[in-house]
């Protein structure tokens, strides 16, 4: 990666202490560092970091807030923030798990969407410490900035082929196994509701199914909502709904990460992705309010607003993950807005059939330090998605609770003996945080990833 | 009051037979074949709220079978008496499964009906009171859930900050409780500027209650509930259908008083102290105004971000108050934001504690109770969402999005650093009516947190 360097000849110290670490720093520091330190009112406040001359007015020292305990992101403002071109070292006693996390952080934060202007500045870079796992850094980080590229790239240039595509890049670089079904395939294939909800767009729904591994080992089948572009269709979103919609594919950008993530770490998983890749258009054939579809599974569902899209594609592809009755079942969506109402857009939000994952869910990602927030699979409000001519409505007639609703129904397509947990996620940045650059985002994968490798072994 | 229902034993009573539906399979081979085929023609099954009536050969009442579905909950049979010819007077049979005490207060719940304007339209069946049944625990639950659900149920009209009053009064007088209340321009005297002003562009002024119940030497539980008898938004004025409801901003109140109620009457091993801000948030030319400032009793300053949000003000003083004496527990209980409703829906109140155990423990003991919540997470990362301009803190964030965590989020900076704390966002109303729970008022997460007291305390003498 870019933003690490093996070495070079003049490189920068940065020396991260904490807010009690930076008084005896500070004894040990000549005198004019001390002073310039303390004239800076640095305290070392959390996200800030100083500059610190050298004695020939260059850059000296990078003297870095740290908290306790550590943030993996202590370094993910730098590589942006630091004057272009540093070459920067890291100083400190860190073992191979916080070296490794500052160089994740340090990666993460080094992300630029370059794809339709030129980089506006040479970002940092770093000579990792030698404790640091780098592989498994750059296999992650690689991995988070593939899925940050696809999320911003805009509809136009990032519809059902360009999604299916780049999971076939994925399957070609790691020798999965890769099957496309396109167009009226997908009916002939039994995957009806992808379709339907696919056909307004002159660019053909897609289903992408990805196998790699062993297949005597654990099978873990990952399923990400891909709609390139979500107009609402007939229930048409309004302007401000509208405009963030090419980010309606972010939990296939996350699968295809945290898939990307499982084949590079060679983890001893059977893998299988699904990414059902459809363009929400509006067209004289768009699918209408009150349609039955009669799913891959049997069950017939009725739309009750066309702009609840994504759990319809979802339906057919966790039926298809389900049937092989896999060891783990996971699908990442960007579904409804009530998660984000619930616990804001920085909290992705999961549901879980199963209490064991849900706990191992919520221990991986304090692991990695995600934030997640488990809602319940409530009973009671199972009923209110009863519809009056199918087996199930789409939408239902309960009000609040949409992310409970949208995965009550889901878990319609999922069988009971099958451990399911279902990410809604926002797939978006809506302001930059170290690290976590303003823009598309994988979300709940790397914790994720954690859980499968606790679960299953690294 | 007295609970309604549960009647002392009679000679003709009914049996009621209660049957999961396991046990209901194991039951009906018991059974004589006429029972059976009746129970198989009709397609009884024992799930949760159904029941059947079996015949005598003369054609009179022989046995009521009532479902408990699989997993028995308070309301399993709890549409029984509403739904059962009335008059009928039932006794529960022995060989039925399921707690008496769930069936008995199920029942007693099941039979209340707001009285106040007019009279019901029909009775409810009786049954008679179990034996091995906890009588004095089910009356006081019941009941204390009943009041609730009428002070929440009245028209704002007759239930302004006054009549709050009188209620909290009638319960502290029944249980030797003390009751001081500081009321209108006295509440800027006795340092509560923010309950004050949102209250003051109402004709009735808002009030502090404040009442004290218990040993000296008991540990401290202080209950604080939002007692907003009627928003109208303020400046911020609701549309027709945010307003339509809002005679029920004081159910976090309602739930603080039966939640007292409960706790006095069953006399827990505690000292219970209950804060209620009572007011109206009224529009009038005197109302507080969208980026006023408040400096509140704690000294924090508070930009008013809108008028709408003027639980969490009051509140804030409340919260300060109950802090100043350090309780072991504090919770509050406020109808406070429609974001709780957006993630949870109209079942689960969402609960908030600074130390997760607490919530855990809440949670454990509503579902064990059927009055349940899900916890949510004081989220550090959103407090900068507050900043104002020139506050210490603004009202509200600064984007849409989990709104009932944001208030969370302001109100803690209330608390006490080392008290804890439980913030509970509940509904306070039946959308639809259910099994036990009418539709409108509701005490919602009361019964959760009188079972925590139980549990946490003990259940007295």
């Amino acid at each position: 990666m870019q933003c690490f360097v093996d070495a070079a000849e003049h490189t920068v110290a940065i020396v991260p202490v904490t807010r009690d670490g930076l008084e005896a720093w500070l004894d040990k520091a000549p005198a004019a560092q001390a002073r310039w330190v303390r004239a800076h009112d640095f305290d070392g406040s959390a996200a800030r970091h100083l500059i610190i001359p050298d004695d020939s007015g260059g850059v000296g020292t990078v003297l870095v807030a740290m908290t306790d305990p550590m943030s993996m992101f202590t370094l993910g403002d730098l590589p942006m923030a630091l004057p272009k071109g540093t070459v920067c070292r890291l100083e400190g006693d860190f073992e191979t798990a916080e070296a490794t996390a500052l160089a994740l952080g340090w990666a993460m934060g080094s992300y630029n969407f370059g794809r339709y202007r030129k980089t506006e500045r040479e970002m940092a870079r770093l000579v990792p410490l030698a404790t640091a796992r780098m592989d498994r850094v750059v296999a992650i980080a690689e991995s988070v900035h593939l899925g940050r590229d696809l999320i911003n790239t805009p509809a136009e240039d990032m519809g059902p082929a360009e999604l299916t595509g780049a999971v076939a890049d994925v399957a070609a670089a790691n020798g999965a196994e890769l099957r496309i079904i396109e167009g009226d395939e997908l009916l002939t294939e039994n995957y009806p509701s992808v379709h339907a909800v696919g056909r307004a767009s002159v660019r053909p729904p897609r289903l992408a199914d990805l196998t790699w591994g062993k297949s005597d080992a654990p099978k873990v089948t990952l399923v990400g909502k891909g709609v390139c572009f979500d107009s609402g269709g007939l229930d048409l979103k309004p302007a401000t709904g509208m405009k963030m919609m090419k980010k309606d594919m972010g939990g296939a950008a996350s699968a295809l990460a945290l898939a990307s993530m499982i084949m590079r770490l060679n983890l001893p998983v059977r893998l299988r992705l699904l990414i059902p890749a459809v363009e929400n258009a509006v067209a004289g054939n768009a699918f209408r309010p009150l349609d039955v579809i009669t799913t891959r599974k049997g069950l017939t569902i009725e739309i009750g607003n066309t702009d609840a899209e994504g759990r319809v594609i979802l339906c057919d592809a966790l039926a298809e993950g389900a049937s092989e009755k896999p060891d783990m079942l996971i699908d990442l969506a960007t579904l409804t807005g009530a998660a984000r109402v619930a616990l804001g857009p920085e909290i992705p939000v999961y549901l879980s059939n199963d209490d064991t994952m849900a706990v191992a869910i919520e221990e991986s990602a304090k692991r990695v330090q995600e934030d997640v927030w488990r809602l319940p699979l409530w009973p009671g409000y199972r009923k209110l998605m009863d519809s009056d001519v199918a087996d199930l409505s789409t939408t239902g007639s309960g009000r609040g609770a949409g992310a409970i609703n949208a995965a009550l129904f889901l878990e319609h397509f999922v069988s009971d003996d099958v451990s399911w947990a279902h990410f809604d996620i926002m797939g978006w940045n809506l302001n930059s945080r170290p690290g976590r650059p303003k823009g598309g985002e994988v979300m709940a994968v790397r914790g994720l990833l954690d859980m499968i490798e606790q679960r299953f072994g690294a | 009051m007295t609970v309604q229902g549960l009647i002392e034993a009679v000679d003709d009573a009914v049996p009621l037979i209660t049957l999961t539906t396991a046990g209901y399979a194991a039951w009906i081979v018991s059974q004589p074949a006429r029972v059976a085929t009746w129970l198989r023609r009709t397609g009884f099954e024992a799930e949760a709220g159904h029941w059947q009536v079996v015949p005598e050969v003369d054609g009179d009442i022989a046995m009521v079978v009532a479902g408990l579905g699989d997993t028995p909950d308070l309301w399993s049979a709890a549409s029984l008496p509403s739904e059962l010819p009335d008059d009928l007077c039932l006794a529960l049979d022995p060989d039925g499964e399921g707690a008496a005490d769930a069936v008995a207060e199920g029942w007693a719940a099941g039979c209340h009906r707001f009285t106040r304007y007019r009279k019901t339209k029909r009775g409810h069946a009786s049954l008679v009171w179990p034996q091995n049944c906890d009588r004095s625990g089910v009356t006081a639950r019941a009941e204390a859930v009943c009041l609730g659900r009428d002070l929440v149920n009245t028209p704002a009209e007759d239930m302004g900050p006054a009549d709050l009053e009188d209620a909290a009064e009638a319960i502290a007088q029944r249980a030797g409780a003390t009751l001081s209340v500081i009321q209108g321009e006295k509440l800027l005297s006795e340092g509560y500027p923010a309950v004050h002003a949102v209250g003051r562009a109402s004709a009735r002024p808002p009030r502090l209650l404040d009442l004290h119940w218990g040993r000296d030497d008991a540990p401290r539980v202080t209950l604080v509930g939002k007692g907003v008898c009627f928003d109208t938004g303020g400046h911020d004025l609701k549309n027709a259908a945010g307003m339509e409801k809002m005679k029920k901003d004081m159910g976090g109140a309602a739930c603080a008083l039966a939640v007292a109620r409960m706790v006095m009457d069953l006399e827990l091993p505690v000292r219970l102290r209950v804060l209620i801000p009572a007011v109206e948030n009224a529009l009038d030319g005197n109302a507080i105004k969208p980026a006023d400032i408040i400096t509140t009793r704690k000294g924090i300053n508070i930009e008013i971000g809108d008028t709408d949000a003027e639980g969490r003000v009051i509140l804030a003083d409340a919260l300060a108050a109950a802090c100043e004496e350090e309780p072991e527990l504090l919770i509050d209980f406020a109808t406070l934001t429609g974001a709780a409703r957006v993630a949870l829906g109209q079942d689960l109140a969402a609960c908030f504690a600074k130390k997760s155990e607490d919530a855990r423990d809440l949670c454990d003991a509503g579902m064990a109770v059927s009055d349940p919540l899900w916890p949510m997470p004081l989220a550090k990362a959103y407090l900068p969402r507050m900043a104002s301009d020139l506050a210490e803190i603004n009202t509200i964030a600064d984007w849409a999005f989990a709104d009932h965590i944001q208030a969370a989020l302001f109100l803690e900076k209330f608390v006490g650093v080392d008290t804890s704390w439980i913030h509970i966002d509940t509904v306070c109303w039946n959308e639809a009516g259910r099994a036990g729970r009418p539709k409108g008022g509701e005490v919602q997460s009361a019964r959760a947190v009188f079972e925590l007291l139980c549990r946490r305390y003990g259940t007295g003498a």
